[in-house]
């Protein structure tokens, strides 16, 4: 590598953007719809949380340290995690057409702890109105960065008939430009 | 470091250097203001810096996963892990100093605006890393094992903390403007009492080798500028070493998560080293360009100094807007 590239990257380095900021918990995320008449009326969402997180939520909310959570355990921890998420939105970013919708609480929120020790949430996020499947775009992600939300293409269950599509959006810059978040979008067989 | 002795440079690199540094600031800056509208055009494709930074935060998540194994491999009783866990947390240190709260900024800008000697930035940058490790292992130990606070609280307290050391950033960054604005550069608060005309003495002071004024050769950082900046950076754990060290605490891995954490210091004591090399480089190769000129070796190092000190301010207050307005999601 030519000396002044070195410099270049090495300068990269010295830029103290705060969009570089780091993620401190991960979490892989899978995304279906719920599909009625043709319409989709919810959404419903995995997250499956990191090893570390994991743990430390288990540590927190394991009341009586059996190293369990029982389901009194794990309903406690929904209700904090409903709370403190609901300002974040659910890390759910839904735009119908071209308008965003705010996604305010959700229904069917159930916590567990997986094989592997892992703890799993599921909730569903009601629209406000059935979509056509084509005029809704999906985004699961924070926007702070502190938490880094994947979606794999195989980890979203498309409706019938449509094809998904994974789209940066361009037009909406994360965290001070250093990231561009991920839509899912669709394109359904003519009807 | 005769790498950065004052020699005849070449004057590509050197103009190379000056623009890259000032695109790449000016770009950094519109792009981290918050509340400015978006560029009208994005690139359509990922540029370069973002590649960069995709793949920087992929290896961190890799190498992430792999010392969550090594810890699961010290609990079943393989203490040879801890010497891979070592290793790993100080690679893991040199990638993770890449993001912002490290020191670089500081560091780098204070040794840019005042040309201090380079082997005092280092031990700077050494003791503020450790300072940084500390912080962690301190709250960590005092408030989840000793006061049993919740370990998600803890982790929602590195804030507090945050926002004190950016606020101490931003205190020095404008005693550092402060300095530069009153025309003093900080070598010369060393030789108290002399009031010397700087512009006119700095020309002679290249001649007759005196050690005074803007572009007078480096001495070591002041000690109380040396403390005030370690404290600032130090008092801020890193998020990341207090979930490690969190999670090592509760499986009853106690020294493996101060090994842990003591080696990513010195990954990021690494990082944050090249960097502040880089910054007296940078300096020096500009100033060399200049030294034939003595007036303008003198208005460009004065220039530096009061950059710098700008870039502290401007950026340790970004900073602090951030950790103020940002809690920790989850």
């Amino acid at each position: 590598m030519p000396i002044p590239r070195v410099f270049a990257l090495l300068l990269l380095l010295a830029l103290p953007t705060p969009a570089a900021a780091h993620p401190h918990v991960w979490i892989d995320a899978t995304l279906s719809y719920v599909v009625e008449g043709g319409k989709v009326t919810a959404l419903d969402v995995t997250w499956l949380f990191d090893d570390l997180y994991s743990a430390l939520v288990q540590e927190d909310f394991d009341g009586d340290g059996d190293g369990l959570l029982s389901q009194q355990e794990l309903d406690a921890l929904v209700g904090v995690s409903a709370i403190n998420l609901m300002e974040y939105s659910f890390f759910t970013h839904v735009k119908i057409r071209s308008d965003r919708h705010n996604v305010g609480a959700v229904k069917e929120f159930y916590a567990e702890v997986n094989d592997e020790g892992l703890v799993l949430y599921r909730f569903r996020v009601p629209l406000p109105e059935p979509i056509d499947p084509q005029d809704l775009a999906v985004g699961l992600f924070d926007d702070s960065y502190y938490v880094d939300v994947a979606l794999a293409e195989d980890a979203v269950l498309v409706p019938e008939g449509c094809q998904a599509r994974l789209e940066q959006d361009q037009s909406e810059p994360l965290y001070y430009g250093a990231y561009f978040p991920t839509y899912v979008r669709f394109d359904c067989g003519q009807s | 470091m005769a790498a950065f002795t004052r020699r005849p440079l070449r004057s590509a690199t050197g103009g190379f250097l000056a623009a890259a540094l000032a695109l790449l600031a000016c770009n950094a800056l519109a792009q981290s203001l918050p509340g400015l509208p978006a560029p009208a055009e994005a690139p359509s494709d990922p540029s370069w810096l973002q590649s960069f930074w995709a793949w920087m935060l992929a290896q961190q998540a890799a190498l992430r996963k792999e010392l969550v194994e090594l810890l699961g491999q010290l609990k079943a009783g393989q203490s040879g892990a801890l010497i891979a866990l070592c290793a790993g947390s100080f690679l893991y240190g040199v990638l993770h100093a890449a993001g912002p709260g490290h020191g670089k900024l500081i560091i780098s800008s204070y040794l840019f605006a005042n040309g201090s000697q380079v082997r005092s930035g280092l031990k700077l940058t050494a003791v503020s890393s450790l300072l940084q490790a500390v912080s962690a292992i301190v709250l960590v130990a005092v408030l989840a094992m000793l006061l049993d606070r919740a370990r998600l609280q803890v982790t929602r307290d590195v804030q507090l903390l945050e926002i004190v050391s950016y606020a101490l950033i931003v205190l020095l960054g404008l005693a550092m403007l402060w300095r530069a604005l009153a025309g003093r550069s900080h070598r010369h608060d060393d030789h108290a009492g002399s009031h010397h005309d700087h512009h006119h003495h700095a020309e002679h002071g290249r001649v007759h080798g005196h050690t005074h004024g803007w572009t007078a050769p480096a001495v070591a950082i002041p000690a109380r500028d040396f403390w005030a900046m370690a404290v600032s950076i130090g008092i801020r754990p890193c998020t990341g070493a207090v979930i490690v060290l969190l999670f090592t605490f509760g499986q009853g891995l106690v020294a493996a998560g101060i090994g842990a954490t003591l080696a990513m210091a010195v990954g990021t004591a690494v990082t944050v080293g090249v960097l502040a090399l880089l910054a007296v480089g940078s300096r020096q190769l500009a100033l060399g360009l200049a030294a034939e000129r003595g007036r303008l070796a003198t208005i460009l190092a004065r220039s530096f100094a009061i950059a710098g000190a700008l870039a502290v301010v401007v950026f340790g207050a970004l900073f602090l807007w951030v950790a103020w307005t940002e809690p920790p999601p989850v």
